[in-house]
């Protein structure tokens, strides 16, 4: 019969329904997104109409096609120094892209292991390490990070050394709570009574129990990162010029915001979508894997 | 006053149906039942039968998307199901309340509990002053819950589980209901609390004369608490019948297959076990006996022809064609 | 109660401590301040005199304590460039920062209040819509960007309001909104979520049943437990703020602390970074410690411990 081959758990009527909606992928847009900036990240040689750092004063200040003045040539307009915006913006991503993985990747490590550690071990290693969080939130991060990459000089790694020294904190927290619960479930005890060592309970029980969390963390932690980058970039300690990077194109349209507003303008645009991106992609993760974490 | 010809409560033909993205839920598909003043009525059936939404669309308080269809709900000669909102919070919490199953998330976490059963009285009760806490007191009391005086000050988290639903029983009772409506009220709790909170609203409903409606799948609590009951199946009332009828001569094959499933030597204290097949799924296309596709006795009238409500002698009722 | 505020405080204090060591050790580590104020060609023998000059030739260890011990009665040095004492450039600034923290931080509690309630309420309507996607857009735009665009627009255009400066009340406008989006967006965001689930529970429900008026479940049973959540993200959205406030100071060039900091870490003037940080860093757990403060006022089960 019709009515009796669904094996589900049927827990009120609703619940049909409910499962219905816990879709598979996220939604056509965001993937659509998605893809379009890994894509501009990787080829962004081939798909840049110019070179971004080629200057042409011949053409500078040029306004976007729709403009008065404006021309297909450079569909975003041009900057000061008759930079096409447009290819710029194409290989910002890059840059953006790989500080924000790279720095989420290192502040998630260290963070989620000084996480697992302080839940698990509780005690005199546990307060240490949470003080320690406590003191990295209530420092200005950004003029900490500022403070590094100016005095180590700006560069790649200076940059995501600094942006990792703002970030870890976060994780550290929200995994030694989970870890707390997690230590007084059964499983634990059982690893525990059978002789299993700290190291050993917290790499095969206690992680994997925590990878969805992380996972979450750290997509939703990426768009942040951006955006943070940016904030240094735009303050001048970003990734050195002539590398083109968001936010110091951002900074490069300050002085011109009355007059050529686009020169700041899409940069920043480009920073708001892809945060944009990011954001809604890890919220479609957390309702799929981790609804409890919402409030992050 | 003649209990049957005038029932505190006539339920005809309810029809409550919830209206979602993918299509309607007909979760209450023509229910009837009717409620003596005084007496206490057990709705019993597996989840999803349609239970809550029952006692929910009685005051009108149905979750997003619901919506009563058609049938009346004639409550002391007025019809619920007609009244405007604004109609229906004069009677909720003054002339019907309702108990709900966890009494560790029925109780609003930041507010004292003198608060908290000080609001209906002061909402429904004309009085002012020191004579609502000691109307609040008062209910507290009916509850037996020790020294209420002292206990109106404390917090939900400070009390134990026991202790909390006798407040959020007190919280009901506060306004002197007619009609107490008890959707599993002990289910979450331990099984000695349970039985003296079962035995406490028999004292209750013994001082104060409410009438009751008792929401379970225990078939213990059925025996011990209740007079008459209506076994639920897909949003309808398959049979209606009084407690003894119900464990000595059930007639659906719905309430045999529930009565065969607790074991027979110690009834009284058993849960239903599991009957073979899947409770229907309501949003697709039921037989016209939604029970058929479980049923031994089935042949295709049951799946082709809606079942009539047949008397079984007397004031019981069964839904079959078997009967 | 009062054991909990102790307590708090000791842990504030405790905080405060490793925060001027780390600020410390990293600054020294990270470069020698009397390289930068002697030009580059200096002599070895004036490098060393500096350096005695200004106690950099001791131990790290006795250079921190002796700083600590200075901090202590109030005294924070000497700007190296500025040659001021730090304590008066700050005094000369925070003013100016936490006036802009505080309204940027005040309308977004309101307007976060107000979206998150109605969007809960109204779920699926178009006020849900909108203040979804505002919330989303605000969560996603950096606030130096937002800055800028409101000067386009407001100063520029429309010529409403100065793009720059400090003044009046027409100053403060829009850098105050550019710094609050950010946690207008976030705080929306959060209680939305937690109301949709206080008016989902039961208690709730109970209300409902007992014939209490909608606009009083709203208000009295489910906003208070609602606001819960958002409280306890609230001290990191202040500390976020004064993060971001930095950026936002320098773009309307307001004479706060953010660019008081800035101009002292790009020119590594040690003492002034020590000061700004810390007196940043004690603002931020002031709050935070009111923000605990609150959240034990509102919610019993800190308050009076769980039994």
């Amino acid at each position: 019969m019709a009515a009796v081959d669904k094996p589900t758990s049927v827990r009120g009527p609703l619940a049909w329904f409910a499962a219905r909606r816990r879709r598979r992928l996220p939604p056509l847009p965001l993937i659509l997104f998605l893809a379009l900036i890994v894509f501009a990240a990787l080829f962004a040689d081939l798909v840049a109409p110019h070179d971004p750092n080629v200057a042409g004063l011949r053409f500078r200040f040029r306004p976007p096609v729709w403009e008065e003045g404006g021309s297909w040539q450079f569909i975003l307009g041009t900057d000061a120094l008759g930079r096409d915006i447009l290819s710029r913006i194409i290989h910002g991503t890059r840059i953006s892209l790989l500080v924000g993985l790279f720095s989420v990747g290192v502040a998630g490590s260290v963070g989620i292991l000084l996480g697992m550690v302080a839940g698990y071990m509780g005690g005199v290693v546990d307060a240490v390490i949470m003080r320690l969080t406590d003191a990295t939130s209530a420092v200005p991060l950004l003029l900490v990070a500022l403070l590094f990459v100016v005095t180590l000089g700006p560069s790649f790694g200076n940059l995501i050394l600094a942006l990792a020294l703002l970030l870890w904190s976060r994780y550290t927290r929200v995994v030694r709570s989970e870890v707390l619960s997690l230590k007084e479930r059964d499983f634990v005890a059982l690893a525990r009574v059978a002789g299993a060592s700290n190291a050993w309970i917290i790499a095969r029980h206690i992680f994997p129990n925590i990878v969805n969390t992380a996972m979450v963390m750290l997509t939703l932690q990426l768009g942040t990162v951006i955006v943070v980058e940016a904030a240094l970039s735009f303050l001048g300690a970003g990734v050195p010029p002539p590398t083109p990077a968001w936010g110091s194109m951002v900074a490069d349209g300050r002085n011109y915001i009355a007059t050529r507003w686009w020169i700041a303008f899409f940069p920043g645009m480009a920073i708001l979508l892809t945060v944009m991106t990011f954001n809604l992609f890890g919220d479609w993760l957390r309702d799929r894997l981790d609804p409890k974490l919402r409030q992050l | 006053m003649d209990a049957i010809t005038h029932p505190l409560l006539d339920v005809r033909d309810l029809k409550v149906s919830i209206f979602t993205r993918w299509g309607e839920v007909k979760a209450a598909n023509g229910v009837s039942f009717t409620l003596a003043r005084g007496r206490t009525l057990g709705v019993v059936g597996e989840s999803g039968s349609g239970k809550s939404i029952t006692c929910l669309s009685l005051l009108q308080l149905l979750p997003a998307g619901g919506r009563i269809v058609g049938g009346e709900v004639l409550f002391d000669g007025q019809n619920l199901a007609a009244k405007s909102q604004r109609e229906m919070r004069q009677i909720r919490g003054k002339r019907i309340a309702m108990i709900l199953q966890d009494p560790m998330t029925s109780l609003n976490p930041v507010y004292t509990i003198g608060n908290q059963v000080d609001e209906p009285v002061r909402l429904h009760q004309p009085l002012v002053g020191e004579a609502i806490r000691a109307k609040a007191i008062q209910a507290l009391r009916l509850l037996r819950i020790p020294v209420p005086e002292v206990r109106v000050r404390d917090f939900p988290h400070q009390m134990s589980g026991g202790m909390r639903q006798r407040v959020v029983g007190a919280i009901a009772m506060s306004c002197e209901p007619d009609l107490l409506i008890a959707d599993e009220p002990t289910t979450s709790l331990d099984t000695t609390v349970q039985a003296q909170y079962l035995d406490l609203l028999r004292e209750v409903q013994e001082e104060r004369g409410v009438s009751m409606i008792f929401v379970t799948h225990d078939l213990g609590i059925v025996a011990k608490m209740c007079h008459r009951v209506a076994v639920m199946y897909a949003g309808r009332v398959v049979e209606f019948v009084s407690v003894e009828g119900l464990f000595d001569d059930p007639r659906h094959p719905y309430t045999k297959a529930l009565l065969a499933s607790v074991p027979r030597h110690d009834r009284r204290e058993r849960r239903l076990a599991a009957i073979d097949g899947q409770p229907p799924v309501l949003h697709e296309k039921l037989p016209a006996c939604p029970f058929a596709p479980r049923c031994a006795m089935a042949d295709s009238r049951c799946f082709n022809e809606e079942p009539p409500e047949v008397s079984a002698g007397g004031d019981h009722m069964a839904r079959c064609w078997k009967v | 109660m009062t054991r909990y505020v102790a307590e708090r405080l000791f842990q504030a204090l405790l905080t405060l401590l490793l925060l001027s060591a780390i600020i410390f050790f990293l600054s020294r580590v990270l470069g020698d301040p009397v390289m930068f104020l002697l030009p580059m060609d200096a002599r070895q023998d004036d490098v060393d005199r500096l350096r005695e000059i200004y106690g950099f030739n001791r131990p790290l260890i006795v250079q921190y304590l002796d700083m600590l011990g200075q901090m202590l009665q109030g005294d924070f040095g000497e700007s190296l460039r500025l040659r001021d004492p730090v304590i008066d450039l700050i005094a000369e600034r925070w003013l100016a920062s936490v006036q802009l923290i505080l309204i940027g931080m005040s309308w977004a509690i309101v307007a976060a209040l107000i979206l998150g309630v109605l969007s809960a309420v109204y779920r699926g309507r178009p006020i849900d819509w909108i203040a979804r996607t505002l919330a989303v857009i605000g969560q996603s735009a950096p606030s130096f960007w937002i800055g800028l665009i409101l000067i386009q627009l407001f100063s520029v255009r429309l010529e409403w309001l100065p793009s720059a400066g400090y003044g009046g009340f027409a100053h403060m406008v829009l850098p105050s909104f550019a710094l609050g989006v950010f946690a207008l967006a976030g705080m929306t965001r959060l209680l939305r979520s937690s109301m949709l689930d206080v008016l989902d529970s039961d208690y709730v429900k109970k209300a409902r049943i007992m014939g209490v008026p909608e606009w009083r479940v709203i208000t009295k049973h489910a906003l208070k437990n609602a606001i819960l959540p958002v409280l306890t993200f609230a001290g990191e959205y202040f500390a976020l703020l004064v993060t971001a406030g930095v950026v936002v100071e320098t773009v309307y060039a307001w004479p706060g602390m953010g660019t008081l900091a800035v101009d002292a870490v790009v020119n590594r003037d040690f003492p002034l970074i020590q000061g700004v940080t810390t007196m940043i860093a004690v603002i931020v757990m002031s709050m935070n410690l009111i923000v605990d403060l609150l959240y034990a006022s509102i919610d019993p089960r800190i308050r009076l411990g769980r039994r």
